[in-house]
Order: structure tokens, then sequence, then C-alpha cells
């Protein structure tokens, strides 16, 4: 996925500027930098909802998006499995729809809540069940905005294992601001920066080659990147 | 005995202390007035209401008062609830009704029922006043309920693509019901009121108003405090009824 000479301002307010950026197919590129950079807009222009100008090149040209929110957007009125089915195209049949949702339930491991409503699950499992909704669908663009805000560390390093395996042959575009989760889950790492008045400009970009599923996060080459990504940061 | 259960029953039996507080208040007004004429006592009340249980006119006016009230509140709540969806999906149509509703709203309720009579047979004026008070009501409950339907929401199944049906279905209505129940808890009641109001006025035949009015007519006070207690009981029915139907409706919150 390519954007090419992007454009989007809040009335007066530029964000983008002619930017450019290169993503690589079926990998996870990381967006990263301060409050107010940029990177949510961004998921905004590429899932469409937003009016920009320029050029966003989508690996297929009837691209599907899922998207996770910063916040799990469930249904309060619905059980958790209803809320992963509704996001399904209403042409499956009952029993495509049932062997979907029964499979993502399991590999994300929320079986125990899926005839609960949202209001009575924890912030972990909410944060699960948005994960599954987004990939039920089998979609070609998966956009993370902030997935794992607010989960301790131990459930983020759970999740993050259960997630990489389902994202793989994906495009991903993954916002954080959080250096190990980068490291964990990223082909390619931007960082935006945004001064007063300005709008963003791409502070840096740092390529990871190593495979998600056995990475060594905490080996040299992703100690060096790790270096990199705070000092771009910094 | 712990806490909660203590909590459960004064729940329960405190509203009834209070009921029995107001009729001791109004025993004691009355024992001080001392003039059945202006406050008849709680014992010639009581008995008056008991005689209206055996009589057969009594059944005919609380059918005939409930079916005026029913035709009213369901004229109001259908036509609410398409000009709501109507605007909801075409913007502009909002203002277009905006000044009608607004007129109706403002509208004296007295001078209503007295245009009516002018222009329609007593009951056709007793079911139109009803709605020209209940309709403004329903129709900005049902606005605000769906204007009130989580953006966030909406805009992640438009992400996703979710399709129209699904979206009424499975997002709004649900999402909406809660705030239309409360429209419904608090329109009600004074549907039916407003009912008997008009049923006064307009001598309504075959209804609680007209008997109210008799009662009125032939000063006797305690049939008419009798008619009183039963459109204060029928009220009450109907609002519960309301409120286990929401309870059963919106269980997720």
């Amino acid at each position: 996925m390519r954007i090419v000479n992007l454009n989007f301002a809040y009335g007066d307010n530029k964000i983008f500027e002619d930017l450019n950026l290169d993503m690589p197919t079926g990998g996870v590129t990381c967006i990263m930098g301060g409050s107010g950079a940029g990177k949510t807009t961004l998921l905004n222009c590429i899932s469409r909802q937003l009016q920009y100008d320029g050029n966003i090149v989508y690996d297929k040209e009837e691209a599907s998006f899922a998207y996770v929110f910063q916040q799990p957007r469930l249904i309060p009125s619905i059980t958790v499995e209803d809320n992963i089915k509704f996001v399904l195209p209403s042409t499956l049949d009952k029993e495509q729809v049932g062997q979907r949702v029964g499979d993502i339930i399991d590999k994300l491991q929320i079986n125990e809540c899926r005839k609960s409503y949202p209001k009575n699950i924890s912030g972990g499992q909410a944060g699960r069940v948005a994960l599954a909704r987004a990939l039920v669908t089998d979609c070609d663009i998966l956009l993370l905005d902030e997935p794992f805000k607010g989960l301790d560390v131990k459930l983020k390093k759970d999740i993050l294992n259960l997630l990489i395996p389902l994202i793989e042959q994906k495009s991903v575009v993954f916002v954080t601001h959080d250096v190990e989760e980068a490291l964990a889950i990223a082909d390619r790492v931007y960082v935006f920066e945004r001064k007063e008045n300005a709008s963003v400009t791409v502070k840096g970009q740092i390529d990871i080659e190593q495979n998600q599923v056995d990475r060594d996060i905490y080996g040299e080459e992703l100690n060096q990147k790790r270096k990199e990504i705070y000092e771009l940061l910094s | 005995m712990n806490k909660r259960k203590l909590y459960q029953i004064a729940n329960y039996a405190l509203p009834i202390v209070t009921i029995v507080m107001i009729v001791a208040i109004y025993a004691i007004i009355s024992k001080v007035v001392n003039i059945e004429l202006i406050a008849p006592s709680v014992g010639a009340t009581l008995k008056q209401l008991f005689a209206l249980f055996g009589k057969g006119e009594f059944y005919k006016a609380v059918g005939g008062t409930l079916l005026h009230a029913f035709i009213a509140y369901a004229i109001s709540f259908a036509l609410a609830l398409a000009l709501a969806i109507l605007t909801k999906f075409c913007a502009p149509l909002k203002r277009v009704f905006a000044p009608i509703v607004a007129l109706v709203r403002v509208l004296p309720t007295m001078s209503l029922v007295l245009l009516m009579l002018i222009w329609f047979k007593s009951f056709q004026a007793t079911v139109l006043v009803a709605f020209c008070v209940i309709f403004p009501m329903l129709y900005t409950g049902i606005c605000d309920a769906i204007e009130g339907v989580d953006k966030d929401l909406i805009e992640m199944a438009r992400v996703y693509g979710v399709d129209k049906k699904r979206l009424i279905t499975k997002l709004y209505i649900p999402q909406a019901l809660p705030s239309v129940f409360t429209s419904i808890k608090s329109s009600i009641g004074l549907n039916l009121k407003i009912v008997i109001s008009a049923e006064v006025i307009a001598q309504t035949a075959g209804s609680m108003g007209l008997y109210m009015q008799l009662a009125k007519i032939n000063l006797d006070t305690a049939v008419l405090l009798a008619w009183t207690i039963v459109a204060i009981v029928i009220g009450g029915i109907i609002e519960g009824i309301v409120s286990l139907i929401a309870k059963k409706a919106v269980k997720w919150l």
C-alpha cells in the first residue's frame, strides 16, 4: 500500500501536506510519534472515513478494511458473539458464520465470555473481542489504533502472541506509542513528528527484517533498532 | 436481617407508607372541614368507589376512556416514530416540521379543546386534543433518541461496511430504545390525564370524563373522588406495565 502526496486539514489546521509513505504488502507498518502527530488521522484517511486530497494506492482495487479502535467500541445491547457476527457480510450462510465466529473465538481465547454482554467482561477481554471482530472479516487491510492501550504488560504480551500468527499475509497499519509493541510486530516503523502550526513530517523510517514468530526482541539487532526508535521519538 | 434485605423491604414499603400518609392527611382535613360536599370522608369515598364496581356503566366508561387514550397514543406514537425516522434520513424535513411541532407544543390545552369541539364531534375532539399534546413530546423524544445513538459505533459499522438492515436492527433500534422508553414513560400517564380532561369538557359519551362532570354537576364530591382514584389506579397500572416492558426490552443496560 502506498500513500502518495496525501493532503488533509481539519479546517485551517493542516495535518498532512504531500505526505508519502510506502507500506509493505502483507506486512506490518507501525506508525509512531507524539500525541497529535496525525497517527489516527492517517488511519481514518486510509479507511476512507475522511475526505482527503492525494492518493492512497491499496493492494487491491476493492480493498476491505477492519479497524481496531483505541476503545473497543462494542455494541452494549448484544452479546460478545453477536458483536463479532455484526461485521460479517449478510451474504454468508448461518453455517459459515458459525464456523468463522467459532474459530476466531477459539483462537483469541474468549470462549468463556462469548454469551456475555460487553458490560460484564474485563478490559482485556473487550480488547480481544475487538480484535476478534476485526480478524473474523478476513479483511485485506487491518488498521490497529493503539489496541493495547491500558492493558498490563503480561496481557499485552499474551494478546500480541495470539495476534502475530493471525495477521500473517495481511497488510497491517499499527499505531502505537509503545516501542516494545512496535519491535515485537513491525516490519517497518515510521516515526511522525508535528511541530506547532506545521503539518506532519516523517522523522524517520526503520525496517525490521526478522520474522515476527521467532523474533528475538532483546537480541543485538533489535536492541540497535530500539535505540534508533527512541532517538527518533525523543 | 442483612442490609440488602432491609433495603429491598424499604424499597417496596416506602411508597406504601407515602400513600398511607397522604390518605391520613386527607382524612384529617376532611375531619377538620367536616362538610361532605367539600371534603367527603375517606369512608364515604371508598363506599362510592365500591359502588362504582357494581355498575355496568363503570366498566363501559373505563373501557371508553381507555379506548380514547389508546387511539390517541397509538396515532401519536406511530406518526412520531415515522416522522422521526423520516427526518433522520432527510434532514431538511426536520426544519419543515419544526414550526408545526413548536406551535402544537405551545398551544394552550383549553383553547385546543374548545377549538376541537367547534370543529369536530366530542369523541374525535378528545382523541385530537390528546394527540396534539402527546405527539410533539414523543416526536422530540424519539428524534433525540435516534440522535443519541453512539456516533463511535455508527462509525465502526460504516468502516466495516455493515448493511443498512443490520445497522438498524442491531444498532439503531437497541441503542435508541432506552430513550424511547423514557419518552413513553413520561408521556403515557399524561396521555390518560389529557384524555380525561378533554372528555370532561367535551362531555364525551361513555367515558370517565363524562361521569366526573356529572358528579361535579350533582355536587357529588365523593363520586368525583372515587372516579379520580380509578383514574390514578389505571394510570399507575399503565405506567407499571410500560416499566416492566422497558425492563425486559433493555435488559442489557
